[in-house]
């Protein structure tokens, strides 16, 4: 890419002078997403009227219009890009102060949802087989605390990971794994105990995972989390037997397609039946019959399949392509950070958006087991999507400070801050705790 | 993409990963999408292709009403409640609803019907009209249903409820014009066949919808006029009435056309409770299910067969003895005491069977049934007049009955000379009536119909339906003329004064023995009466047959079937507006 | 600035009758950045996609108008032919005889014809 070639050859001077100046974002963070939201936003007006009218019958009701859902996307729509714009231009510093407050405040959300839901049962939190996922906040519509959550992870563990990985202590059972991993019980607790939300709950472990990762935990450590995150898991499908079933259905596999609405695999069944229907180019925009109702969640968790017989083999590998190319620049900038908390924070965008194309593409097409998550960007669902596009306009922020040429090399990021002049030593010794 | 990724590095391996992952995804897909892209379109066909069938709509059927069509049978949607008792969570509130609004079509034991839990599906109540299934639809009952069909309702109630038939349960006509033109009834179902949402909205979407209307059924118009099927059934009922005659039945038709104009059957039953009926007897339209032996009016057809062929006149002379022998039987006369020489004019107001065997033999050598007189009596009854052959008539269950053949062994000379009185023979009223037009109207042979034409969708266009093919000179005019006022002189020799003045009445009384297990018996006899009336004697305006029985019952054409003709015929001379002359 | 000459000569004598005019066509060497480029392209699809939506997405949301039309159409039928029904009921021989009407009517107790 010409712009980071002319770039490196220009920065290569001072290392303070690099990190200090910021320079042109990466605009590919913005056009790829861009792209994704309106090819929702297209799918959602094909398949919107389908959708009120499904839901009009069901309820007996005149309430959704045709227009109904292309409108409410467009409004997230808004405002996710207002979020994006927002955190692409709030100083990053103040996401890394309040860091902590904001973990708490998605800590909170998710207690008191807990609490109102299923201890007061309120009305404002939204349950439904005892699982309390939303606040329902009438007109203004519902909020997913867990979001919240999630964002407050990544920001708290960036920061207190680069710490670590500034002070060499990544690897540390002390004074890295056991708090974080004290942490991620906590979520998991809220979210896959309480919620009964294995998807979120996995995306979360995905961003711990994904920062780890590139914070460069050694591959000892990785592998006694991964058994242990393991081993969790199996331990939440046998104490909530409807993922048991889930899994059931799962591996039941394409031999067992079912075409009656009570089975399990009523809903996956159809998922691979609008898929595959689709063939190679698809029926065409506004000819989905599977978004007429047969489909369950058609235009939040199933979009994927809805868009799969819409576009077809071909536009399902441009979709794919798409995310791939976004996940991958988010890579590429997380990569050219110098500076440890950018770098993590990035990892951890990352973690998160991965996670949930992942998970959503990997159910629809009948690999891996129903998780209920939504595919970014292109589901409907404002919470989600505001909360997708924030993270990612703290990237697109994150990515004018990319450093590109000999320096950002892995056995910098021990002590690379001191380029910042947070007034530590420029180099320190290796094992040395500066602040400790 | 240009990333500049290390090789080694955490996101390297990362950006390696999130390929793979990617690849594999998409592999997938081409499966899904490519190699199994047939298998997914099937199950989607399976599921979203929908073949609805688009009911036609039965015919509905007219009657007369002096000229233009009224209806008679139509189709009414009506709708059985059902109820699905495991979501059912009201069941007070809806038990209440359904008494209050369908009254008595609400099944017994509603409680009973919706403990059963487990089964379902359980019906509510039947035949439910559309204002009160909207009533029960605003209450807004939940786990209730309402399944729509389609039933006949008869806004004349029983009129003429054999000629109609009614529709069986499984949408198929039974008896009378129903089963005979059923197939013209139906019409024929329409199929939709499209791709569909869940809720089976057909959906413009795909490549295969099929969208072909259904073809509704005719409407039919029958040639019953309902004021004079109404007024027969009427003076029929009182006839029974008065005659203790279980039995009875009224056939009136055009002379001039063939077209039944009424056919009143008692008993009878209503249609719309069909399945209420405890004898099936009650569903035959006896004027043309149910031969018999027709008795002494059949010797105005003999007369007009002696007529024709010349061998006598009214003022003819043969010497009656009060019994004739034919072979090795002797036939004798009913009434007795008008024996010497008299003329047949004579012998058929007094209804004399000497007179008639003796035309018979005219008919031969003179003095003989031979052979060629009963050849000859077959011709005319049998191919001429079409007695003993299905009419044709648009109505089920026709009966053919009975005239045996000269060349059968049973055809000797006693058959024929008991079939010059109506005896021996077995006919139905439809096949008498339509000789005897054809004997008193100039000679010409209609074939009896019922059916006028149709008419459009909504019955405001009237379609008549082309005339069947009629066969003139049957008999000579001259003959028909003269048997005209032969009758008419039978009927005014007693019964003049039961007439108006001024209007040309003639009728012929038939009192016949019936057989049971092969014998003819003495206390059962069936009273037949056969006449036509108009304003003047060249065109007879109505042919009427009356014909009244019973078990065990000796019932006579003058003093039981007579009156009933008298009273139809005399009401008949105001409905058709007719003008006295002379 | 040099102008270079395109590498597809195309004569315009191919197309124009006119004799010696400007048969040399020049391109320019005016170029767009990638990016620009991109979202110039990403736009035009987005607008085409647009327009090809508005005129055929609207189908389903037809099917149903014409489906509730449908619904309307079985609903009058029967609301007609009920009161079809309900008009033969009222007009049959047993209700118009039995009416307030018909019993205040008595027989005629002479009647006269007009000779023609």
């Amino acid at each position: 890419m010409q712009t980071a070639g002319r770039l490196s050859s220009r920065v290569s001077t001072t290392a303070r002078e690099i990190v200090q100046r910021r320079h042109r974002p990466d605009y590919q963070i913005a056009l790829y997403m861009g792209l994704l939201m309106l090819l929702g936003l297209i799918v959602m007006y094909a398949i919107g009227p389908q959708r009120a009218h499904v839901l009009n019958n069901a309820y007996g009701t005149d309430y959704y219009t045709s227009m109904y859902f292309f409108i409410k996307q467009t409004v997230s729509l808004m405002l996710a890009l207002a979020t994006f714009i927002a955190l692409a231009l709030i100083p990053y510093k103040y996401l890394k102060k309040y860091a902590v407050k904001i973990l708490f405040a998605g800590l909170g959300t998710c207690v008191l949802l807990a609490i109102m839901g299923n201890l007061m049962h309120l009305p404002l939190a939204q349950c439904s087989l005892g699982a309390c996922r939303w606040f329902d906040l009438g007109p203004l519509g519902s909020l997913q605390p867990a979001e919240l959550l999630k964002f407050g992870l990544l920001v708290f563990t960036a920061g207190f990971l680069g710490m670590r990985l500034q002070q060499g202590k990544v690897n540390d059972l002390h004074r890295t794994l056991i708090p974080l991993g004290a942490l991620m019980l906590l979520a998991a607790i809220l979210v896959i105990g309480i919620q009964k939300d294995m998807g979120t709950g996995i995306a979360m472990v995905a961003i711990f995972a994904s920062m780890l990762m590139v914070a460069g935990v050694s591959r000892k450590v990785g592998v006694v989390l991964l058994g242990t995150a393991l081993a969790l898991g199996v331990l939440m499908i046998i104490i909530a037997p409807h993922r048991i079933e889930r899994i059931i259905t799962f591996l039941d596999g394409d031999t067992n397609d079912s075409m009656t609405v009570d089975d399990a695999n009523y809903h996956i069944t159809h998922a691979k039946i609008a898929i595959g229907s689709g063939g190679a180019f698809g029926v065409g925009i506004g000819n989905s019959v599977q978004a007429t109702g047969y489909l369950p969640e058609a235009i939040n968790d199933s979009v994927f399949a809805i868009m799969g017989e819409t576009f077809g083999f071909v536009g399902l590998t441009v979709i794919l392509m798409l995310f791939t190319a976004l996940l991958l620049r988010l890579l590429k900038v997380a990569d050219h950070l110098p500076d440890p908390w950018m770098k993590l924070a990035v990892a951890g965008v990352f973690g998160w958006l991965g996670s949930h194309v992942i998970l959503n593409v990997a159910a629809m097409i009948g690999v891996f087991p129903l998780t209920g998550i939504t595919l970014p960007l292109l589901s409907f669902g404002g919470t989600s999507m505001i909360f997708i596009a924030g993270a990612l306009g703290l990237a697109f922020q994150l990515s004018r400070y990319t450093v590109h040429g000999s320096l950002n090399k892995e056995s910098n990021y021990e002590n690379p801050s001191s380029r910042r002049g947070l007034g530590r030593p420029r180099y320190a010794s290796r094992g040395s705790t500066p602040r400790a | 993409m240009q990333l500049d990724l290390k090789k080694g590095s955490r996101s390297y391996q990362l950006a390696i990963l999130i390929v793979i992952i990617m690849a594999v995804f998409v592999v997938r897909l081409f499966y899904l999408q490519v190699i199994k892209h047939g298998y997914y379109v099937g199950l989607a066909n399976n599921e979203q292709l929908k073949q609805l069938v688009i009911p036609a709509k039965r015919g509905e059927i007219y009657a007369m009403d002096g000229t233009s069509p009224v209806p008679v049978v139509l189709n009414e949607t009506v709708y059985t409640v059902f109820a699905d008792p495991k979501v059912i969570t009201t069941s007070k509130e809806i038990i209440d609803t359904i008494q209050r609004v369908a009254g008595g079509n609400a099944r017994p034991n509603l409680e009973g019907l919706l403990a059963k839990k487990e089964s379902r599906y359980q019906i509510l109540a039947t035949k439910v009209t559309r204002k009160q299934a909207e009533l029960m639809k605003n209450a807004n009952l939940k786990g209730i249903g309402f399944q729509e069909e389609s039933q006949r309702v008869y806004p004349e109630g029983q009129l003429a409820a054999q000629t109609l038939g009614f529709v069986n349960s499984e949408g198929k006509g039974q008896y009378g014009i129903e089963e005979a033109l059923n197939d013209r009834l139906t019409g024929q179902d329409g199929l939709l066949q499209s791709v569909t949402d869940v809720s089976n909205v057909p959906l413009t979407i795909g490549n295969n919808n099929i969208n072909k209307p259904a073809k509704n059924g005719d409407n039919v118009v029958m040639t019953v006029d309902r004021n004079i099927q109404a007024y027969s059934e009427k003076a029929l009922a009182a006839g029974l009435a008065r005659t203790k005659a279980t039995n009875g039945s009224v056939m009136v038709m055009d002379p001039q056309s063939g077209k039944v104009l009424a056919m009143a059957n008692l008993p009878t039953y209503s249609p719309a409770e069909f399945n209420k009926v405890q004898d099936a007897a009650a569903f035959n339209n006896s004027t043309i299910t149910a031969p018999y032996e027709p008795g002494s009016d059949v010797k105005t057809l003999t007369m007009a067969v002696g007529l024709d062929k010349g061998v006598v006149g009214p003022n003819s002379t043969y010497n009656n003895t009060d019994s004739i022998k034919v072979e090795d039987r002797t036939i004798s006369n009913a009434t007795k005491g008008q024996t010497g020489n008299i003329t047949f004019q004579h012998a058929l107001n007094y209804s004399l069977n000497t007179g008639f065997v003796t035309v018979a033999e005219r008919l031969g050598d003179g003095s003989n049934i031979t052979l060629q007189a009963r050849n000859t009596m077959y011709d005319y009854f049998h191919n001429k007049f079409g007695l003993g052959e299905k009419t044709g008539i648009e109505l089920a269950n026709e009966a053919k009955g009975t005239v045996i053949s000269p060349t059968d062994e049973d055809g000797g000379a006693v058959r024929y000379s008991n079939m010059a009185f109506g005896q021996g023979l077995d006919v139905t009223m439809v096949q008498v009536c339509t000789a005897f037009s054809t004997i008193i109207n100039g000679g010409t042979q209609y074939k009896p119909t019922v059916l006028a034409g149709t008419t459009n969708d909504d019955g405001s266009v009237f379609t008549p339906a082309p005339a069947k093919p009629a066969q003139s000179g049957v008999i000579s005019p001259d003959a028909s003329n003269t048997i005209r006022i032969m009758v008419h002189d039978a009927r005014s020799a007693f019964y003049a004064s039961s007439d108006r003045k001024g209007y040309y009445i003639g009728g012929k009384t038939g009192t016949s023995q019936t057989l049971e297990n092969g014998k003819y018996v003495d206390d059962q006899t069936v009273g037949t009466y056969l006449g036509y009336g108009g304003d003047s004697q060249a065109t007879p305006k109505y042919v009427i047959m009356v014909q009244v029985s019973g078990k065990h019952m000796n019932l006579a054409g003058n003093t039981d079937a007579m009156p009933i003709f008298t009273d139809i015929s005399n009401w008949m001379i105001d409905y058709m507006k007719l003008q006295p002359k002379g | 600035m040099s102008y270079q000459r395109t590498t597809q000569f195309s004569s315009r004598r191919d197309s124009n009758w006119n004799r010696n005019q400007n048969t040399t066509r020049f391109a320019s060497n005016i170029k767009l950045g990638p990016v620009t480029h991109t979202v110039l392209v990403a736009l035009m699809i987005t607008v085409l996609g647009l327009i090809y939506l508005t005129q055929a997405t609207r189908a389903t949301g037809y099917d149903y108008e014409a489906q509730k039309i449908d619904s309307q159409i079985a609903d009058l039928t029967t609301k007609k032919t009920d009161l079809e029904v309900e008009n033969a009921r009222l007009t049959a021989l047993d209700n118009v005889q039995n009416s307030s009407v018909a019993r205040q009517m008595t027989s005629p107790s002479e009647t006269s014809y007009i000779s023609e």
